[in-house]
């Protein structure tokens, strides 16, 4: 504390650069020297400008942030810095790199009493062009009315000079302001001037918050490896030593923080550095997963926290009348639990319009059902909720679940927080399988979890289990990916035309259902779309997609196409063609080897079938032989028969892997291009 | 509906008091209510007698109106009204089947005051037919600039068809300072509401003033109105009402067909004043189509004016112009010796263009109408090494003049917003850029980018009208011939009896793809660049191994771009029996803006294109081609040919691509179409092989 103030007084001190806007639009910057009834006095370049006070805007005092004394890079006193102006790094040591972080630190206090801070302190150089935007520009979120952010400091430091922030560009403002009934995250951002190859950007901020407030929960969690190198990355935790607190590591080479003792605080610090670059990869898994973090938060128990939340939710949980009545009116004639459930869940799903804003950007605590209700919209905390009260009233005993979603290290091992969440479920029992139920979007079916709410944990925060933790699993490939079935005509022109039906299931599904809040003519003009995806010459004959509009009903997608000139012709009375739609792709695995496994949300299976009745005149020169090739956690088999006059296809590629190792890497990068290499083969037909 | 872009963000809102009031914002966020008494070195006191330190203090506003926003009193009559409105909804909704939504109430109504101070009102109504809309209709949501400009919601219902009436609750109106884009710093306010009970077969009504009570100009009246929307329209009508002693001046666009006879405005005076009505009915939905024209380029819109010219805004711009176009004594110093070593004014002007492109990042900091269309002096964004179009292209401009070559700054919109057109005159341009006189002949060079080589700019400047404030009048950026706008391809294929191939392929380019390709590469890390190659070689053919690749003259400006690489593809030839089929690697496009069978509207790219590919294709011993693939075609404005021949061992094929025109009217579309169409299905073609015998 002691410290922080005085940085804060060092701040105040700092020179001014105002800017005076006029009504007429001028803008006058300077010093603003007073203001008093009759007009405002400004020092531009040294002599005083007077502009009467009625024909002013306003005034911009505007601060400067930098560090008071330090005009020059040789009065610097920051050692780190220092060390970068006295010895730079070379572009050439760090020839993939866009930056080098020599310093990112991260201290957060907590006082006795319950206030906290977080202040980072970064210190990098700008090694190339590219990595100036990295450097300079700075983005430091809060929640508005439990937590505040302010900048100590920004400065760039070059030969011979020094660049200090200032007000012109810094810009406090709110992060979800389209959706007022849960605008609370704020964000302060900043951009440093004078940046160039070679300069360094010294900046430190802090944010305040209180270990104890209710809706805006302690829990840091730090990444300390990046997409850029760094000398030093440091997180440290301090807290009165009767202060309980809870920590963990992920990916740590050692798990454990150093631990010191002073003047009556534990001081607990993870130190990382120096450490390379990572590299971006296709399908990557997200950063949290794979990157080198720690975390810490208030010593609390799973249970703990549980019952902390129900208790919240003492008058919240029970219908409104309302409410009540409107559960009532829908699961009316419904006979068991199951149609309840979807009875329910589809009208929440529908007509409580989502608002896209996470658990932790508003709050952990739901609005009453009557306000959801009300309003007709609700977050990824709300929406779930809502429908936990109705399923109470229609009595059956769902459990309110928070969810900490796939890109964030597995709840596992997280120091137990309410912040640890990111969403919200209802589970319930139906048929003796436990169903994890997340109505966020209204673009899948009560029984079809969102892909990032899949393979994760959650704990129960309400209802039976009260704290305990339980499993939002992966659902099967079978339940993901699509079929596909074909029923096509060549003629002797080549000319191909016929069906196309698609079953998507899943995330597919959920994609394709998109498309029922587009207007006819703009799906018409998609869906020509689609075909032309086909062949440059298709032309769509009529599409429609069944059950599109209700969240009970599966989707189905037909089109009916015809494609003049599909086929290859050939001098010798050749005709190639290759069964549309069906062709894999190897472009995501085009590297011999990988740092990071692949990652995906959820697994896959996809078949199509496929008949196309041949041309008279013309019989089968070539077809491709069957090919299987079955692998740990992945399977595809395609191969082509004969019917009489027809040439039949079956192809099924199946996943059911969510990630895939590096070491294990090269096999699955010759199995995908083993299939990719099965779809460039072509069917050759030859006139009799 | 009122549409507006700009340099900057507009409008203004206030809640409470009709008189002017003061406020006080202090760094921690909070208001305090004033007035003002006085401020110093070290306080800021209030009327009140409170002093609070200054360093406390962000800003103090002198001149802002708020009001609350009155709460609508849902009487009898709204239950009438919703009848009317689902009886005109329902009959829509019959005519337009499969709609999202049908607007029913589409209305603006202006009115230009005495005192030169204007007010807007504007009104909606719109039922909801799918969820989509629940939350662009089911949310009101108005940008404004506090102390200019208050924005009041007059009404706010929801209706639903048993019969109920919603109103909205004044306390849900939410005056919000919004976070811009990482790269923009301005002070816009938004207000939003969010309308209750909002659901599909619900209408949506509201009725929202904005006053514009404190313009910086009050001649500078530009409003616009765009008639046409994403949802058929009853009916849309705007009305301007000024004082009979002025007189408005207004352009009209795209009043075609049916619509012709009402581009001319029905005019009426009465109590001292002159009011200028327009109206359509029945008006269609506006359709997505790929490569759209912008929305001011094919639907009705009206543009209005105060002003019968651009002399008022040619002065005020030039006034700021010419005071930020002076080159201080160190800036001068520094432009004179980053070109010592030229030897041309080529060279000089490249010099400078390289160089801001490279180190002035681009950060746009907009406080008023005087950086928003000004932007700072040369001398500020030489010394913040930072700025947005409109600073770039004053600082190019005044290093270009501190060595001898005129330049001035040119203010337009990109070729994908609209065309700017120049009969009635406005301020709502989002993009500067710099033009220049080398070696006697004026260009355009647009330094906001980071990776154009002089002499290329970005496409999306091509064919862009401009305004050139300094010496008046209007400029037209050209577009480039096709043949500057070339990429350039080479491949040696060396085909092995096995049927594997290695590739060396190597490519150069010039013109704007020059510079977005460069962009492209410079922003990834190197081993990024062995991954995005090695991805585009699997993406030739499976299992391809990348051998090598270059990327020359990545970093530097002064040099083309050229790239390279050379790999391995196994199993290249496709093997049916003993044919081989021979793809040419690479060698494909597809078109998906010409996948309608039909368009509404015409057809747009950023610029003009020319593509070149050069095959020499080795062959092993005993393979003999039986078919090679060969064509030619024709399109407005465009061609392509492919030709193969056969020589012994090996196969030439050379392909030609190239497209002269932007912009394709639907009139054009159909051959335009055919073209394409034709040219992605030659592109298909295989080369047919015959080995010596089945593998």
């Amino acid at each position: 504390m002691i410290r922080l103030a005085a940085l804060l007084l060092l701040a105040a001190s700092a020179a001014r650069a105002d800017v005076l806007l006029l009504n007429d639009g001028r803008e006058i910057y300077g010093d603003i020297a007073s203001m008093d009834a009759e007009s405002v006095s400004i020092r531009v370049d040294g002599r005083v400008e007077k502009y009467p006070r009625a024909r002013t805007l306003k005034l911009k005092l505007v601060r400067v942030w930098g560090v008071p004394g330090e005009t020059t890079p040789a009065r610097v006193s920051d050692p780190v810095v220092a060390r970068a102006l006295a010895h730079p790094a070379r572009g050439e040591d760090y020839p993939d790199d866009g930056l080098l972080v020599w310093l990112s630190d991260t201290d957060c206090r907590i006082e006795r009493g319950g206030a906290g801070s977080c202040r980072r302190h970064v210190v990098s150089q700008v090694l190339r062009e590219r990595g100036k935007a990295e450097a300079a520009n700075v983005r430091v979120y809060y929640l508005a009315g439990a937590e505040s952010a302010s900048i100590l400091y920004a400065r760039a430091l070059n030969p011979g000079s020094v660049s200090n922030l200032d007000d012109t560009s810094v810009e406090d403002g709110s992060e979800n302001s389209r959706y007022s009934d849960y605008d609370r995250l704020r964000s302060l951002k900043f951009a440093v001037p004078d940046v160039a190859t070679g300069t360094i950007v010294d900046a430190s901020w802090v944010t305040n918050f209180r270990v104890d407030c209710a809706t805006a929960p302690f829990l840091r969690q730090e990444i300390l490896r990046g997409f850029e190198p760094a000398l030093t990355r440091r997180f440290t935790v301090s807290a009165p030593e009767d202060f309980a607190l809870s920590t963990a590591s992920w990916n740590m080479p050692a798990a454990a923080p150093a631990v010191s003792r002073e003047r009556g605080r534990v001081v607990m610090t993870w130190t990382l550095g120096p450490t390379p670059s990572y590299q971006n990869e296709d399908s990557m898994p997200p950063t949290a997963l794979f990157a080198p973090s720690a975390a810490a938060a208030p010593a609390r128990s799973w249970t703990r926290v549980a019952r902390e939340v129900s208790a919240a939710l003492a008058g919240l949980r029970d219908a409104d009348p309302e409410t009540a009545a409107l559960t009532d009116r829908l699961i009316a004639g419904k006979v068991g639990d199951e149609a309840k459930v979807r009875a329910l869940y589809d009208w929440v799903a529908r007509e409580i319009k989502y608002v896209p804003v996470s658990m932790g950007s508003y709050s952990w605590i739901p609005k009453p059902t009557a306000a959801i209700l009300s309003a007709k919209d609700g977050d990824a905390l709300d929406k779930p909720f809502l429908l936990y009260s109705m399923l109470r009233r229609a009595g059956l005993k769902p459990q309110l679940v928070y969810l900490r979603a796939r890109e964030d290290t597995p709840l596992a091992g997280v120091p137990p927080s309410l912040a640890a969440f990111s969403a919200a479920a209802v589970r319930v029992e139906l048929g003796g399988q436990a169903r994890v139920i997340a109505p966020e979007e209204d673009l899948r079916r009560w029984d079809e979890t969102p892909g990032w709410l899949q393979g994760v944990q959650g704990l129960v925060v309400d209802g039976e289990g009260l704290g305990e933790i339980v499993d939002s699993p992966l659902s099967p490939a079978a339940e993901q990916g699509q079929s596909l079935r074909e029923s096509l005509a060549l003629d002797a022109d080549g000319g191909l035309s016929g069906d196309f039906e698609l079953r998507p299931r899943g995330e597919a599904e959920s994609g394709w259902r998109a498309y029922k809040d587009w207007k006819k003519e703009d799906l018409d003009a998609q869906f020509a779309g689609i075909a032309h995806s086909i062949h440059p010459n298709a032309r769509l004959v009529s599409y429609s997609i069944e059950g599109l509009d209700d969240l009970s009903r599966a989707l189905v997608v037909r089109l009916r196409v015809r494609i003049p000139g599909y086929a290859l012709t050939a001098s010798g009375g050749y005709m190639a063609l290759r069964v549309p739609w069906t062709q894999q792709d190897a472009g995501s695995v085009g590297k011999g080897k990988r740092e990071m496994p692949m990652f995906w949300y959820v697994r896959d299976r996809s078949e199509a079938r496929a008949r196309i009745a041949l041309p008279k005149g013309y019989s089968v020169y070539y077809a491709p032989g069957p090919l299987e090739m079955s692998q740990k956690d992945r399977l595809f088999r395609a191969g082509f028969s004969r019917d009489g006059a027809s040439l039949d296809y079956a192809q099924t590629m199946e996943n059911d892997a969510v990630e895939v190792a590096p070491d294990d890497y090269p096999a699955y990068k010759s199995f995908i291009e083993r299939a990719a290499r099965y779809g460039r083969d072509w069917i050759v037909l030859r006139k009799d | 509906m009122r549409r507006r872009w700009a340099l900057r963000a507009v409008a203004a809102l206030t809640l409470v008091a009709p008189a002017l009031a003061e406020t006080v914002v202090l760094r921690s966020g909070a208001e305090l209510a004033g007035p003002v008494s006085a401020v110093d070195a070290n306080f800021v006191t209030l009327a009140d007698g409170r002093r609070i330190a200054r360093a406390e203090v962000r800003e103090i506003r002198l001149a802002e109106k708020k009001s609350s926003s009155q709460a609508t009193v849902v009487d009898p009559s709204a239950a009438a009204r919703g009848r009317e409105l689902f009886a005109r909804a329902d009959a829509m909704a019959a005519r337009h089947p499969g709609a999202d939504g049908v607007q029913l109430v589409d209305e603006g109504r202006l009115e230009v005051r005495a005192d030169g101070t204007w007010v807007e009102r504007d009104r909606f109504a719109g039922m909801i037919l799918k969820d989509g809309l629940k939350d662009s209709w089911g949310t009101l949501s108005r940008d404004f600039e506090e102390g200019r400009e208050r924005v009041r919601v007059i009404k706010a219902l929801v209706y639903h068809r048993d019969g109920s009436v919603y109103s909205y609750d004044p306390k849900a109106v939410v005056v919000s300072a919004p976070q811009a884009d990482a790269l923009f710093f301005q002070d816009t306010r938004t207000l939003t509401l969010t309308l209750p009970q909002v659901e599909v077969g619900s209408i949506v009504e509201w009725e929202l003033e904005t006053d514009t009570y404190n313009p910086f100009r009050k001649d500078f009246f530009f409003p616009n109105w765009g008639f046409q929307g994403a949802q058929p329209s009853y009916c849309s009508r705007v009305s301007v009402s000024v004082p009979a002693s002025r007189r408005l001046y207004y352009e009209t666009e795209n009043f075609n067909g049916p619509w012709k006879s009402r581009a001319r405005p029905r005019v009426t005076t009465s109590a001292g004043r002159t009011t200028y009505a327009w109206r359509l009915d029945d008006i269609p939905a506006i359709v997505s189509e790929p490569n759209m024209v912008p929305y001011f380029d094919y639907a009705p819109s009206v543009k209005f004016s105060l002003i019968k010219d651009w002399a008022p805004i040619d002065g005020w711009l030039s006034q700021m112009y010419v005071e930020r176009l002076k080159a201080g004594p160190e800036l001068s110093a520094f432009a004179r010796a980053l070109t010592r070593g030229a030897k041309t004014d080529d060279q000089k002007v490249a010099a400078i263009y390289h160089w801001i492109q490279r180190e002035v990042r681009y950060i746009a900091v907009k406080m008023g109408a005087a950086s928003g269309w000004g932007g700072f002096s040369a001398d500020t964004t030489f010394k913040k090494r930072y700025g947005c179009c409109i600073d770039k292209a004053l600082l190019f401009a005044a290093m270009l003049r501190a060595v001898g070559i005129p330049a001035e700054p040119v203010l337009l919109n990109p070729n994908d917003e609209a065309r700017h057109e120049f009969r009635v005159p406005d301020i709502w341009f989002s993009h500067a850029i710099t033009r220049l006189k080398v070696n006697g002949r004026w260009i355009f060079l647009d330094s906001t980018g980071s990776d154009y080589r002089y002499p290329e700019l970005a496409a999306f400047d091509h064919g862009a009208r401009a305004l050139d404030p300094l010496k008046g009048g209007e400029r037209d950026i050209p577009v480039p011939a096709p043949e500057h706008n070339l990429s350039d391809y080479d491949f040696r294929v060396t085909i092995d009896a096995a049927g594997a191939a290695r590739v060396e392929f190597s490519a150069r380019y010039n013109g704007a793809r020059e510079g977005e390709l460069r962009g492209e590469y410079k922003s990834m890390k190197d081993s990024e660049r062995r991954r995005f190659m090695q991805d585009w070689a699997n993406g030739v053919s499976p299992s391809a191994e990348l051998i090598s690749y270059r990327l020359d003259n990545l970093d530097d400006l002064d040099l083309p771009f050229t790239l390279g690489m050379t790999y391995r593809l196994k199993d290249y030839l496709v093997a049916a029996g003993d044919l081989r089929l021979l793809k040419l690697p690479d060698f494909q496009e597809e078109f998906p803006e010409v996948a309608l069978a039909r368009r509404r509207y015409a057809l747009q790219y950023s610029t003009s294109l020319e593509k070149r590919w050069r095959y020499e294709v080795a062959l092993p011993a005993g393979m003999t081609p039986v078919s090679v693939p060969r064509g030619r075609l024709r399109g407005p404005d465009e061609s392509f040919s492919l030709d193969c021949e056969s020589k012994p061992g090996k196969i030439l094929c050379r392909a030609d691509f190239s497209r002269a025109r932007r912009v394709y009217p639907v009139s054009d579309y159909a051959a335009h179409k055919r073209f394409l169409d034709g040219v992605a299905h030659l592109m298909r073609e295989r080369i047919f092989l015959k080995a010596a015998g089945p593998r």
